[in-house]
C-alpha cells in the first residue's frame, strides 16, 4: 500500500484536518478585497443607522476604516450597487484611490519641478487648446505667479499641470463615463475625510505622503509617472477634477481652490 | 489589558478603526468556518461579511467575560447555517483546496512529495464535504479555526462535554469516509 494511502492516526487525522483548515486560508490579495467588501458593509450599515450621507459620523467611520484597513477600494466600484456611493466617494472623479498595509513607493521627489520662470495666462490659453475643458487660474493675488505650466493629453481626456510657488494645481477632464485616469495609493498613515468645496463634493487627504500616478485606458499604473506626493484637496466640478497639492492645511487648500477663475 | 479586548472596548464606544482591526485579525479564521460549512464559493464570502455587520451593530450583546473569536465564530456558524436551512447547495471546497494546496507545497523539493500531499489534502477536503452539515460545523470551528473545546462550547453554546461528543462522532463518520474511499482505491 503506498504511503498515500495509508489510514491516518487520530493525531494525524487531527493535524491534517488544522492543516487543511489553514489551506483554505485567502491569499492576500483576496484578503484585501474581502477586507474592503467587509468594511463597506460595516459602513453602509454603520451609515443606515446614521440616517444621513456625508455627515460627521460617517466621515468619521470612512476616515477610520479607509486608515486602518488595507483595501483596494475599486473593488467597491463592482461590488454592489448599494456600495456605489461609498466607492464614488472615496475615488473622485478622475482619481481612483487604493489604500495599502504597505508604504508608498519613494523613490521620486514629493513636489513636482518648476520651472522658474512666470507664465502667462495666454502662454496657457494657448498650451490648453486641445483640452476638452477651459483651465481655470488662481487668483495671483492668492497663488502668486505662476511658473510652470503642461498640458498631457494622454491621460485620460487631457490633464493640465500647474505650478506656482508653494502648490501646483492639477486639472483632469473627468466626463462621467471615463475611466479614472490618476491613481493614489493611500498607505495607513495617511487619512482621509470628506470636505466641501465651493458646494462640491471632496477629499482632504493628509498625513504620510502617498503614491500618486497616471492610469493607462486599462486602468494600469503608468510607472515612469509614479511619484510621491503630499497632503491634497481633491474635488470634482463639472466633468473636470481638480487637485491641489504642497500646502500643508486643508484651510489653505481651500483658499486656493475658491480662488479659482 | 489583552489587546484584543481593548479593541472591543474601543469599537464598543464608537472606534471603527478599532473594528477595522477586529475584522482584520479574524478574517481568516472566519474564512474557515464559513468554507468549511458552506464551501469555498460566493456563498462562504457573503456569510464572513454578513457575520462581521451583525458582529458590529450587536457587539454590546458580547459577554465582558468572554473572547471575541468564539462569539464571532458563533455569528459565523449561524449564518452559514441560516445559508444551508435556505437551500443553497453546498460549494465546492475541493477546487479552491486544491489550488492553494500547490502553493503551499511549492517550497518542497521533491514533486512527487507535494503532489501526494495535494491529493491528500483533497481527498480529505472531499470526505469533509461528504459529511452533514453537523459534523462539517464542528470540524470547522474545532480544527479548521483551532478553537479549545471550551471556545468550541462557547460558540455552539453547549458544555465542553458537547463538543467532546460530537467531534468523537464527527469524526468517526470521517474517518469511516476516508476508509471507504481508500478501500475504493485498492
Amino acid at each position: 500500500m503506498s504511503d498515500r494511502h495509508a489510514a491516518p492516526s487520530d493525531d494525524a487525522l487531527e493535524d491534517a484536518l488544522r492543516d487543511l483548515g489553514r489551506a483554505l486560508d485567502l491569499d492576500s490579495a483576496s484578503a484585501a478585497a474581502q477586507q474592503a467588501r467587509i468594511s463597506a458593509a460595516v459602513l453602509d450599515a454603520s451609515d443606515r443607522s446614521a440616517r444621513h450621507v456625508l455627515g460627521p459620523r460617517t466621515q468619521q467611520v470612512a476616515r477610520a476604516l479607509v486608515a486602518a484597513a488595507a483595501i483596494v477600494l475599486v473593488v467597491l466600484v463592482v461590488v454592489a450597487p448599494a456600495r456605489e456611493a461609498v466607492a464614488s466617494w472615496l475615488g473622485i472623479g478622475a482619481v481612483r484611490i487604493t489604500t495599502s498595509g504597505e508604504p508608498p513607493p519613494s523613490s521620486t521627489s514629493t513636489t513636482a519641478p518648476s520651472h522658474g520662470q512666470e507664465v502667462s495666462s495666454a502662454e496657457v490659453e494657448a498650451l490648453a487648446r486641445s483640452l476638452p475643458f477651459e483651465v481655470r487660474l488662481v487668483d495671483p493675488s492668492v497663488g502668486g505667479p505662476l511658473r510652470g505650466a503642461e498640458v498631457d493629453a494622454s491621460v485620460g481626456v487631457g490633464l493640465i499641470e500647474l505650478r506656482y510657488d508653494e502648490f501646483t494645481v492639477v486639472q483632469v477632464g473627468s466626463p462621467p463615463a471615463a475611466a479614472p485616469a490618476v491613481g493614489k495609493q493611500v498607505g495607513l498613515g495617511t487619512s482621509i475625510s470628506a470636505v466641501d468645496v465651493e458646494g462640491h463634493d471632496g477629499l482632504w487627504l493628509d498625513g504620510d505622503p502617498h503614491a500618486i500616478a497616471h492610469l493607462d485606458a486599462d486602468g494600469e499604473v503608468v510607472h515612469d509617472t509614479l511619484r510621491r506626493a503630499g497632503d491634497v484637496l481633491l474635488w470634482t466640478s463639472g466633468d473636470v477634477t481638480y487637485r491641489v497639492e504642497g500646502l500643508r492645511s486643508l484651510e489653505e487648500a481651500l483658499v486656493v481652490a475658491a480662488s479659482l477663475g | 489589558m489583552d489587546a484584543e479586548d481593548s479593541l472591543v472596548r474601543r469599537s464598543l464606544h464608537g472606534d471603527h478603526q478599532a473594528f477595522t482591526r477586529l475584522i482584520e485579525m479574524h478574517q481568516q479564521v472566519a474564512h474557515r468556518v464559513a468554507t468549511g460549512m458552506v464551501g469555498s464559493g460566493g456563498g462562504a464570502d457573503d456569510v464572513v461579511q454578513d457575520a462581521f455587520v451583525k458582529a458590529f451593530t450587536r457587539l454590546g450583546q458580547l459577554d465582558p467575560d468572554r473572547s471575541f473569536r468564539p462569539w464571532l465564530l458563533a455569528i459565523v456558524a449561524n449564518e452559514a447555517r441560516n445559508r444551508h436551512r435556505s437551500g443553497a447547495r453546498y460549494d465546492a471546497m475541493t477546487l479552491r483546496v486544491a489550488a492553494r494546496a500547490d502553493v503551499r507545497a511549492a517550497p518542497w523539493t521533491d514533486p512527487e512529495a507535494a503532489h501526494a500531499h495535494a491529493e491528500r489534502q483533497q481527498s480529505l477536503a472531499r470526505a469533509v464535504a461528504s459529511l452533514s452539515a453537523r459534523d462539517r460545523e464542528i470540524i470547522a470551528l474545532r480544527y479548521f479555526a483551532e478553537l479549545s473545546e471550551a471556545e468550541a462550547a462557547q460558540a455552539l453554546g453547549c458544555p465542553p462535554g458537547t463538543v467532546k461528543s460530537r467531534l468523537h462522532r464527527a469524526l468517526e463518520r470521517l474517518r469511516a469516509v476516508i476508509d471507504d474511499v481508500e478501500g475504493e482505491d485498492r
